[in-house]
């Protein structure tokens, strides 16, 4: 009896194998494997790959640099940032486009590094793995406070009624919305692996793919959008808490 | 570990194809195992950790394929890899391992269901099937593990005692308690009549 009990069990278990795995993450997982053997495939370095490659980077980039580096070096001239904001209004038109050139180049608060050529001054750089290289990976600062009390201080200098031509001249537009950029990755697997996690902890996310220079597509999972900054902050710190470090990101779509 | 034949067309030898980059191949063995072990972490998790832990193991299975050697059945390789996702989630989430979560559903254990169905309606095969998917869910965590292992990868008890890392009679055991568990808690309407 025990033993028709137990077949019984096992027969009635073997009625829930019609759960299966939903089909985005069947093509997840073929994309991976798929992506796998090709890049494999096509190696022109065999077994060496790795070591060819890097050598062939570290050439090109050192050349690169070289050449590069002395056109470039004004971008790189510290900002100050706590208060360049501040005298935006009252400068010089000149200054004011060349301090705002300045803080798209330095400053992460203001876009993501593809967007940056966007501001109307910007003058086009010769080469443009500056943009490129930053967004493999998302890095962010340690000041985190620091960083808040700027957009929040962006934020009110922007709503203020007797600012002269803030729209052209601002990092954050009063308009956008706040995101908190968990990731960004090549592969879209990761993002959506990703995505569920944040969503199964309760996070309100979204994937947003773009295309640095029509060559590299990129999948960041974004978190939000925020009302006020107050929540943004909140939702980081528990990222942070969760391991995942995330950058603000305004969007003006 | 036994000595096993490679015999064309089965699990190692697909992989083993795979790692020589033939695709078809892994689309042969993901078929063959996405079912299983999607339901292996869907019974002992939620939906969207069950999806993000299968996915990180077939990430593994990819990015391993070139070391993958065939020293023991890639079932037993594959769950050893699953049980050691899921128990890295366990740790790093502190999760509880609960089917079916809801936002507000704050019960700190899981309860056993209710199996009186009341005098107004009988059970029927749904009733039955739900019932018994949350008593699995319920079951000590090596006692679900050894049901899973039987149930969905279809594992021997010497497999499971392998992927586990225990003994055969352990193993043995642990399907024999989980058993009368489940015996002991579902509706007894639901082991009698036709399915």
């Amino acid at each position: 009896m025990t033993e028709e009990h137990d077949n019984r069990i096992s027969d009635l278990y073997q009625q829930s194998s019609q759960e299966t795995p939903p089909a985005h993450l069947d093509r997840a997982v073929m994309d991976m494997a798929r992506k796998s053997v090709r890049r494999r495939a096509f190696s022109p370095f065999g077994n060496h790959w790795v070591a060819g490659g890097a050598l062939v980077g570290v050439v090109m980039l050192s050349v690169l640099l070289i050449q590069t580096v002395p056109q470039q070096q004004e971008h790189y001239l510290p900002v100050p940032e706590r208060d360049a904001l501040a005298p935006l209004s009252n400068a010089p038109s000149e200054m004011r486009k060349e301090t705002v050139r300045k803080r798209a180049l330095s400053s992460d608060i203001a876009s993501d590094a593809e967007e940056a050529p966007q501001v109307p001054t910007a003058p086009k750089a010769r080469f443009d793995f500056y943009e490129t290289l930053q967004e493999p990976e998302v890095v962010v600062p340690e000041d985190d406070g620091i960083k808040l009390q700027e957009l929040k201080r962006s934020a009110k200098q922007l709503q203020a009624p007797a600012r002269e031509e803030p729209a052209s001249a601002t990092v954050a537009a009063p308009q956008g919305s706040y995101y908190l950029q968990a990731g960004s990755f090549r592969e879209e697997a990761h993002a959506i692996g990703l995505k569920q996690r944040l969503m199964g902890l309760g996070f309100k996310c979204e994937i947003q793919t773009v295309s640095i220079n029509n060559k590299d597509t990129y999948h960041r999972v974004r978190v939000g959008p925020f009302a006020d900054l107050e929540a943004l902050d909140e939702s980081r710190k528990k990222l942070g808490e969760l391991g995942i470090e995330a950058r603000t990101v305004e969007s003006r779509e | 570990m036994v000595d096993r034949a490679i015999k064309p067309g089965n699990d190692e030898a697909l992989m083993l194809r795979y790692a020589g980059g033939d695709l078809d191949a892994f689309q042969k063995l993901y078929e063959r195992h996405r079912g299983g072990l999607y339901r292996y972490f869907l019974r002992q998790s939620n939906q969207s950790v069950a999806e993000e832990l299968f996915q990180d193991v077939w990430m593994r299975v990819v990015q391993s394929r070139k070391r993958y050697r065939p020293k023991a059945l890639f079932k037993t390789w594959l769950y050893t890899l699953a049980r050691n996702r899921l128990f890295d989630h366990y740790r790093r989430d502190a999760a509880r391992p609960v089917r079916n979560t809801e936002p507000g559903d704050d019960s700190p254990e899981i309860s056993m269901p209710d199996t009186n169905p009341g005098p107004q309606r009988l059970l029927d095969l749904r009733d039955c099937l739900e019932q018994l998917l949350q008593l699995v869910s319920g079951l000590p965590n090596v006692q679900r593990q050894t049901f899973l292992l039987r149930h969905e990868a279809g594992m021997s008890l010497a497999e499971i005692a392998e992927t586990m890392s225990t003994g055969a009679e352990t193993a043995k055991s642990r399907l024999r308690y989980a058993m009368d568990r489940l015996r002991a808690a579902i509706a007894k309407e639901c082991l009698e009549g036709e399915l």
